[in-house]
């Protein structure tokens, strides 16, 4: 390749839709600015295709900014502009009551995400990675749903906060300060905990099945297919690559990978709104991928073989799972969702891993991966992996027969916009994607793997849970009855689902009480949060005999001066 | 006088020589007095930067400095690098406020007398600045905490003489207890000059060590006041009655800067490693820790626009207190740098109160739905300082939570991670909700089609110079790599400050 771009190219190529934000807060420019989105992206891609390896250190930015487009990051930038200008493209602009406020922090989410690939010191990437996020809620919350847009926001601060707390160690170790491992226990559990919220890990995933379910398509497809994967991208970027400090969490890490494969998919079935599915779907999904960075905990040799893994696989299931979201969308305002089944069975035998498919691939790479794995994980992964698989059969079954049997709006009065001709471009788009990347990806690895998947021994490996999964799928669809009882029996955030409730009958409540309050005069305190109350108060009425100390001490202060004085003079 | 030497006694003169100027003009000539105001603050703002240089170029030991001698200890003043940055951060936000506060002031009484103190506070601000020891610190340090007085209770309202008491109640007392650790630290150890890295005799720690466990007490019980420390804060929520521009440069920058200035200086250049060996500032950053948690616990509950934001500076000094307590140059450049960050940050946010108040009376958080669509403006830049000081990049907020993050590793203190986690939790949970309110939710039908057709959204004096501080805010953040930014210049300092 012939190496005449700077590597800072890189950054500044994935910062270009900060252009297109700032166009959408200018009034002259703003009609402008909303028919750039879709191509915003692309400097980005072309970038990742032509900036040459290496890095550069901005010094003047910020905390100083490392620019490293190394291997790793040059996919998830690629997969990243690929998805993002899809969902751009897709976005409906009649869609949002206020476009131009919509496609400025569509813009600015897009930037974040795109630059975070482009840089690897602590600081920078915690940079992008919020701006990512907090830019996100307003287009979670452009759907109209606050409750899910609340959900949204509080694991994302919680998230930022972590993440923050665990980069503050691992900049101390940047800096050389902390003589230890890159990262001591602590920071571990913090950067997993951080990165475990945005790819929705057991226990920390209440936000995503409501915000996939909440936001309009094109943001569900670019949260699901891009931004989570910048989960991923920091687990890999931050974990001990390779070091015995991580060696103690691996087996945790594969245990909490294992249950969410296995709870996404339990749960997922239940579900009776095929976005919501979707959403069960990639915590499971996720799962897989936890578990082969798990693996590259627990055996430090395995960690360059898991970080292929993990990114070969958020590749296949970012692209699959964005062509998802959005054939969802299109199936949803199409005249017949018929058709549109055919285009979403492609990523959705993908995601179940079948031959021929880039799933197929994928697992191939993860099972390599997995393969390293030390003792007992090692035939407990053979074992439960394909059972995994059957697993996102039965889901993806699921979420096409949501999708086939769903009504059309009772009301003549609320049809929905029928898709764009641009929109169904980008759908198509994204399905030739899934359809052909892994089998022509550049890296020698994948393209070994896509090579052994096409072995008679591997087509059987990865037709058997497949089958079995449609087997099973079909059984349930005849019993009928038996098995509808469990539609709908867990909410949507399940755990969560009464801690949501019960945020939002506090916010409601609270907004009652500030209505009534507004007539009265200005209140000292607001009318304070229902849990929140004794701790506020016993905070307040400690202020308040603070004063009565103050003026306590005043007394004892002028007399402690005049005794002092008195024995300067003595 | 050397040019150093006019830069210095300028920096200090000017502000006074504008406030007797404008006493001397009375309350009717506004015209001259806005003149002579503005003209005072540029002055400054060139006398500041001069001092600023001269501090740049001098290595630590060879401080250029004015003195005049007075008593037998001295009185004088010096520019080094702290102090100059407090001084430029004073200076710069004077001239700003100056532009803001002829617009927030033009329909007030009393304006003599506000101008008028207010230079005098300013001046007294960046005397402490400038101080070269601890007597003329202690000085400049009680002509501050009087001249404040007249501009808390302005209005001259209840609320605001009430105000006004709880104010004196808390400062005087403060004073004695800084007047007396000064005597007392005059007996043991003599005349007490700044030195960077400590200046008290290391052997003092085996001959005096109780005696100066009880001076570091009395001196920080002193500052502590004005840097709103748990638990002398108590007179900062209730001093919010004064108007939006004391608010905005004294009770987020001036006044309250000085404390955690004092308390800067007491730390690394007093005491410098003794404290550590003393364990008094472990103790220090602890109760620092603690504010930080409280102060945000606090400003959740408030509907108060101004309390809201009073209560988050008692926890955001706090975070330069820490920064200086940690035994850590990169903890303490944190603290430093935050000193100019939170300046910028606040003093917009305050601003932004002002002007709200005035264009569309509203007070309360719970009145600003949809105000983002009414004054876009004041508010993008309101929810710029905000995010900063919840410590959200690229604005400078992040920057010295980073420095601090880092440097609190570095200093073996892993717990404050803990506290700067909760804190942005906290802070989001109670800025976060204003945003929302401001840009998410629908605005009242009169604020929903922005401002009234061309016309600007509000006072131009007041909106300017807000939009000016919340660029700075961004600035510092984004270019802090710059050699000339607060963070490097920090950074500069902390190594000085810590040679041990």
């Amino acid at each position: 390749m012939v190496t005449i771009l700077p590597v800072w190219m890189a950054l500044a190529a994935a910062l270009v839709p900060l252009l297109v934000a700032a166009g959408c807060a200018l009034p002259s420019t703003r009609i402008f600015a909303r028919r750039a989105l879709p191509f915003a992206a692309l400097p980005a891609l072309a970038a990742a295709a032509l900036v040459p390896e290496g890095s550069v250190t901005i010094s003047w930015l910020m905390t100083g900014v490392l620019v490293d487009l190394d291997a790793t990051g040059r996919v998830f930038l690629a997969l990243s502009a690929l998805v993002w200008t899809a969902a751009a493209l897709y976005a409906p602009p009649r869609a949002s009551s206020r476009p131009t406020w919509f496609a400025g922090w569509f813009a600015l989410s897009m930037a974040g995400n795109l630059a975070l690939c482009c840089v690897t010191d602590p600081a920078a990437f915690y940079t992008f990675f919020a701006m990512m996020a907090l830019s996100t809620y307003a287009l979670v919350s452009s759907g109209g749903d606050r409750s899910a847009g609340r959900a949204y926001m509080v694991f994302t601060v919680v998230g930022e906060a972590f993440l923050v707390c665990g980069l503050f160690i691992a900049g101390a170790a940047a800096l050389g300060v902390d003589p230890g491992p890159v990262l001591g226990p602590v920071g571990i559990g913090l950067v997993l905990a951080a990165f475990g919220i945005k790819i929705g890990a057991v226990g920390l995933h209440g936000w995503m099945p409501v915000t996939y379910a909440a936001a309009p398509a094109a943001v569900a497809a670019a949260l699901a297919g891009s931004m989570s994967k910048a989960g991923v991208l920091g687990l890999v970027r931050f974990l001990p690559a390779g070091q015995e400090a991580g060696v103690a969490f691996g087996p945790v890490v594969i245990a909490f990978g294992l249950a969410a494969a296995f709870y996404g998919a339990a749960v997922g079935v239940t579900q009776t709104r095929p976005k919501v599915v979707l959403a069960y779907s990639s915590i499971s999904q996720f799962g897989l991928i936890t578990v082969a960075l798990g693996v590259g905990l627990a055996e430090p040799v395995a960690w360059l073989l898991a970080v292929a893994a993990a990114t070969a696989y958020s590749v296949h299931h970012g692209l699959a799972k964005a062509a998802l979201f959005i054939g969802e969308d299109i199936a949803r305002r199409a005249r017949s969702p018929r058709p549109i089944l055919l285009g979403l069975a492609l990523p959705s035998l993908a995601l179940a891993g079948a031959p021929l498919t880039s799933g197929a691939v994928a697992k191939l790479v993860l099972k390599e991966a997995t393969g390293l794995a030390p003792g007992p994980w090692h035939d407990a992964l053979e074992m439960l992996l394909p059972l995994a698989a059957v697993g996102t059969t039965l889901l993806m079954a699921r979420f096409l027969y949501l999708v086939a049997t769903r009504r059309a709006p009772a009301t003549a009065g609320s049809t929905v916009d029928a898709p764009t001709p641009r929109g169904v471009a980008a759908w198509l788009l994204l399905l030739a994607a899934v359809a052909v990347t892994l089998w022509f990806w550049p890296e020698t690895g994948i393209r070994y793997a896509a090579e052994k998947s096409l072995t008679a021994h591997y087509l059987w490996v990865a037709s058997w849970p497949v089958l079995a999964g449609i087997v099973a799928a079909a059984v349930a669809w005849t019993a009928g009855n038996a098995t509808s009882r469990f539609a709908g029996v867990l909410p949507p955030s399940d755990v969560y689902a009464p801690a949501l409730a019960w945020a939002d009958r506090l916010v409601e409540r609270r907004d009652k009480a500030v209505r009534v309050m507004s007539s009265a005069p200005a209140p000292a305190v607001s009318p304070a949060e229902e849990r929140g109350r004794s701790l506020l108060e016993y905070a307040g009425a400690l202020e308040t005999g603070l004063l009565a100390w103050a003026t306590a001490a005043s007394a004892l202060g002028a007399l402690a001066v005049l005794l002092l004085l008195l024995a300067m003079r003595g | 006088m050397t040019w150093e030497t006019t830069a210095l006694v300028g920096a200090v003169g000017a502000p006074f020589l504008t406030a007797v100027l404008i006493f001397a003009l009375g309350e009717h000539r506004d015209a001259a007095r806005s003149r002579i105001n503005l003209a005072g603050a540029a002055l400054t703002v060139v006398a500041v930067v001069a001092a600023a240089v001269a501090a740049r170029a001098g290595a630590p030991d060879a401080y250029p400095s004015a003195g005049i001698a007075l008593l037998d200890i001295g009185f004088s003043l010096r520019a080094d690098m702290l102090g100059a940055l407090f001084a430029v951060v004073a200076g710069v936000l004077w001239l700003i406020t100056t532009v803001y506060a002829i617009g927030y002031m033009s329909r007030a009484s009393d304006r003599a007398r506000f101008f008028g103190f207010f230079s005098v506070c300013v001046g007294s601000a960046i005397g402490i600045a400038l101080s070269a020891n601890l007597l003329t610190f202690f000085v400049f340090y009680e002509v501050l905490t009087l001249a404040t007085y007249p501009l808390v209770i302005h209005s001259g309202t209840p609320a605001a003489l009430k105000g006004g008491r709880t104010y004196l109640t808390y400062a005087l007392p403060a004073g004695g207890a800084l007047a007396a650790g000064v005597v007392w630290l005059n007996l043991i150890a003599g005349p007490v000059e700044f030195a960077a890295g400590g200046s008290l005799d290391p052997a003092l720690a085996s001959t005096h060590p109780g005696a100066l466990i009880a001076i570091f007490a009395l001196l920080i019980l002193g500052v502590g006041v004005k840097a709103a420390l748990f638990p002398l804060h108590g007179w900062l929520p209730a001093a919010m009655v004064a108007p939006a521009p004391v608010s905005s440069l004294l009770h987020a920058v001036a006044v309250v800067k000085a404390g955690v200035f004092g308390i800067a200086r007491i730390v690394l250049e007093v005491y410098g490693p003794l404290g550590h060996e003393l364990g008094v500032t472990q103790v220090l950053a602890a109760l620092a820790g603690f504010t930080i948690i409280f102060g945000s616990v606090r400003a959740l509950a408030q509907d108060d626009f101004k309390k809201r934001l009073a209560f988050s500076t008692v926890a955001q000094l706090s975070y330069i207190t820490l920064g200086v307590a940690l035994a850590s140059p990169i903890a303490i450049a944190g603290g430093i740098a935050h000193l100019a960050h939170h300046a910028a940050m606040k003093i917009t946010m305050f601003f932004t109160a002002g002007a709200v108040s005035e264009e569309v009376k509203a007070y309360r958080v719970s009145e600003f739905d949809g105000l983002g669509r009414r004054m876009p403006l004041t508010m993008t830049a309101f929810s710029l300082a905000a995010i900063g000081i919840v410590g959200v990049p690229p604005v400078a907020g992040f920057t010295s939570k980073w420095l601090l993050g880092v440097g609190s590793i570095d200093a073996g203190s892993g717990w404050v991670i803990a506290v700067l986690g909760i804190s942005s939790v906290l802070n989001a949970a109670y800025f976060f909700p204003i945003i929302h309110r401001a840009w998410f939710r629908t605005p009242k039908p009169e604020w929903a089609h922005g401002p009234a057709a061309g016309k600007p959204e509000g006072d131009m004096r007041m909106i300017v110079p807000l939009v000016m501080t919340a660029a700075i805010g961004l600035a510092m953040g984004l270019l802090a790599g710059v050699a000339l930014s607060p963070a490097s210049w920090a950074q500069t300092v902390a190594a000085w400050e810590f040679p041990w």
